[in-house]
């Protein structure tokens, strides 16, 4: 029972990790209309913020710097935010595919960059002597993973709430109303570009607290985990969970993840001895379904009782044109 | 149809299963488990579905020969999709739920590191790696931090790379241009060879990253060109290996070669041309002929039907074997146990034990008698130093009409004498 309460704890961790880039995403998608596919690349830029900065040197390899906790977070929300700064500037004057392609070059320039520049980042070798806040204090595992947990929940609801109150104020409804109709909202006056740049940059930010997250909590990153198939579990997770709904984007988050690692026990407890090999595809095929029947069930995603933006985007096409 | 066959399938595996366990259930009633996280999907799937087969196979010996301490020994196998995030949680989920003592994995150096750092070392749990040779991991049980409990039956690159360094010094090579390939295996083979060709007094006269999938890597040779090298040391896999060799030896690099066992195919020097390999000087790990390996071969293809093909097959093999013969001989099966007895089984004292339902049997019989003994891996001895690395003997091989041919072994003793001495 203990080790079912442990893993829970664990899983919960890594669940609201993502819950926080869902978050980043959900304002960038499903307040703004910002199809943005390079989540990945932002998560990347905070953890390797934050390790640079919180990790204890090491030979041959900028950084190292022992930076406090909090601060190094801080580091990494500020060079994250600087990053979305620079690639939004030139980008987010695209519409819809153009940003969605830039994006996702953008990512991957960023997992290459974190694969070459091994002064800078340890290259494929990674860096593994980032530490995790206060674990001195704690002399049992689980013991710390809750202390862990604790602040994840504190972090993941702060974060909410200061995206509800942001999305309810003036400034969201000027967000709504660019993604409905941009046309609309500059002819009363609303600069949509400044709009839109602000919207991407604290979503930026807000993946690249996630990534400092991880990277504290697993205490090792390398570029194997800075792959595209992230981006798509964060976007798999917003639209489970409904987007432009910040508890679906939470809800999400939660069950995506269930589905992502707890189909693997599933399947092994399912497949004889002799078929074990292959189960990782069936875990794959049974994810896939999943994410199937709930779009074709849910459209607008568990918590989605909003108005989906897709629909609302395809009628609105069918109207003007 | 379908459903039908479904049910006739599942009937048959529970007639199958039944008839599995019935007469184990006179003598072993218990089972113990073994934790695995290998990458079935993702970029590595296709080598981790063989590799887990290795894993699979020692699991069905040990059983053959009556299981751990009376106990059937079963493998709880998760994939990691070649992921880490994934990879931490299959783990987690072994060592919280499954309760195992030992996870064999993952593959990659990544995904392994991942685990190692946030489950493992916390959590106490003996992880042994059959394929993540990065030297991180040396670098990180220097500082304490994996607690002994992390092992890897493959050998860190530092050794082939002392190897490699070594050949290119005796065969009276001065300067030498490095090509690797931008991931931990190539970079780390890369760096040590560097340091120790340097020792013996050669000169590195490039040494040049390339990344995996381009079409063309023309830029990537012509920076290495520079300086004149007399030989180039290729580190890579065939495909963007051998776009890389044709293009070296197109732009009028010179025809010797250094390669490791990455590159140690046939198909790799075919598709080159074997002629515009004037001279190549290969290193490989761990190819030692054991009777073990004889075993290894010969138990594969009666359970699978084909001969094993994929290297690291073995090393995970040895992997399961060595938890389950320390298992059985500190009489338990808790992580501590399994951490202090692997070394205990393996190394050369007392006598020796090969892989295989008799090896294992001969084994049980041996501790029951209170004699020492250690277990002859596949891969050769094990021998476990304080940092959790092997060390193991090293294969020389070249090109010979056309080819690849194993010409000579550098001992262990070999090795340690060069790191000695530089």
């Amino acid at each position: 029972m203990t080790g079912l309460f442990s893993y829970l704890v664990f899983f919960l961790i890594l669940a609201l990790i993502y819950a926080i880039m869902a978050l980043g995403l959900n304002l960038q998608w499903g307040y703004t209309g910002l199809f943005n596919i390079g989540v990945v690349g932002f998560f990347a830029v905070g953890a390797y913020t934050f390790a640079i900065l919180a990790a204890s040197p090491m030979a041959g390899q900028f950084g190292g710097f022992n930076w406090p906790f909090i601060l190094a977070i801080a580091g990494a929300l500020v060079m994250s935010g600087i990053i979305a700064l620079l690639v939004g500037i030139p980008t987010l004057r695209l519409r819809e595919d153009y940003l969605a392609i830039a994006t996702i070059g953008i990512a991957a320039s960023i997992q290459l960059i974190a694969n070459n520049y091994g002064w800078l980042t340890g290259g494929p070798q990674g860096i593994y002597n980032i530490p995790q806040p206060l674990s001195n204090y704690f002399s049992s595992n689980l013991g710390y993973n809750l202390f862990f947990l604790a602040m994840m929940v504190v972090i993941v609801g702060v974060v909410y709430y200061g995206l509800e109150r942001m999305v309810n104020a003036p400034w969201g409804r000027v967000l709504m109303a660019i993604r409905e109709d941009e046309t609309a909202a500059s002819s009363v006056g609303k600069n949509g570009f400044s709009y839109r740049l602000q919207s991407f940059v604290i979503g930026a930010m807000l993946m690249g607290l996630s990534g400092a997250l991880y990277a504290s909590f697993i205490k090792y990153i390398s570029p194997t985990l800075f792959m595209p198939v992230l981006t798509f579990q964060v976007w798999a997770m917003l639209i489970v969970g409904g987007s432009g709904s910040n508890l679906g984007a939470i809800v999400g988050s939660v069950l995506v993840w269930a589905l992502w690692t707890g189909s693997g026990t599933l399947v092994q407890s399912i497949l004889p001895p002799g078929l074990q090999v292959k189960g990782g595809a069936v875990q794959i095929i049974l994810i896939g379904l999943v994410l199937m029947l709930v779009l074709l069930f849910r459209p607008r995603g568990i918590m989605g009782e909003r108005k989906a933006i897709a629909a609302e985007r395809a009628r609105s096409k069918i109207s003007t044109g | 149809m379908m459903k039908k066959n479904l049910k006739k399938t599942l009937i048959a595996s529970a007639i199958v299963g039944a008839m599995a366990i019935a007469p184990m259930g006179a003598q072993a009633a218990c089972t113990t488990t073994v934790g695995s996280v290998m990458a079935l999907t993702g970029s590595l799937g296709a080598l981790g579905q063989a590799i887990a087969k290795g894993a699979e196979l020692a699991v069905s010996t040990v059983n053959q020969a009556g299981g751990v301490n009376g106990c059937q020994l079963k493998l709880a196998l998760l994939d990691d999709q070649t992921n880490p995030a994934v990879g931490v949680s299959a783990a987690k989920q072994l060592v919280d739920i499954n309760h195992v003592s030992a996870i064999v994995g993952a593959l990659s150096s990544g995904v392994s590191m991942a685990i190692l750092t946030s489950v493992t070392a916390p959590s106490k749990v003996v992880q042994i790696s059959p394929s993540s040779t990065s030297p991180s991991f040396t670098a990180l049980a220097k500082q304490g931090k994996t607690g002994g409990y992390w092992f890897r039956t493959a050998p860190s690159d530092a050794l082939q790379s002392v190897a490699m360094a070594k050949m290119a010094h005796d065969d009276g090579l001065k300067r030498v241009a490095v090509l690797y390939l931008k991931n931990p295996y190539g970079e780390g083979l890369a760096g040590e060879f560097q340091t120790y060709f340097k020792r013996m007094g050669g000169t590195i006269t490039a040494a040049v990253p390339y990344n995996p999938k381009q079409p063309s890597y023309r830029s990537e040779v012509g920076s290495a060109l520079q300086g004149k090298p007399q030989a180039v040391f290729l580190i890579g896999y065939p495909g963007d290996g051998t776009t890389v060799a044709r293009e070296w030896v197109s732009a009028g690099g010179p025809q010797v070669f250094l390669l490791p066992d990455g590159l140690e195919s046939q198909k790799f020097v075919d598709d080159v041309g074997a002629k515009y390999m004037k001279k190549v000087i290969g290193t490989a790990g761990g190819s030692v002929k054991t009777p073990s390996l004889t075993t290894f071969n010969n138990d594969f293809k009666a359970k699978y039907g084909e001969l094993p093909t994929q290297a690291y097959m073995t090393n995970a093999y040895d992997a399961v074997m060595v938890i389950a013969l320390a298992m059985e001989k500190g009489k338990g099966t808790s992580s501590a146990v399994v951490k202090d007895n692997i070394r205990k089984v393996t190394g050369t004292a007392g006598e020796a034990v090969y892989a295989g339902a008799a090896g294992f049997e001969k084994a049980k019989k041996l501790i029951k008698e209170g004699k020492p003994f250690h277990y002859v891996g596949t891969v050769g001895e094990l021998n476990f130093d304080a940092y959790g690395d092997t060390s193991g003997p090293m294969a020389i091989w070249t090109v010979k009409g056309g080819k690849v041919e194993q010409t000579g072994m550098m001992s262990v003793k070999a090795i340690n004498a060069v790191i000695k001495k530089y």
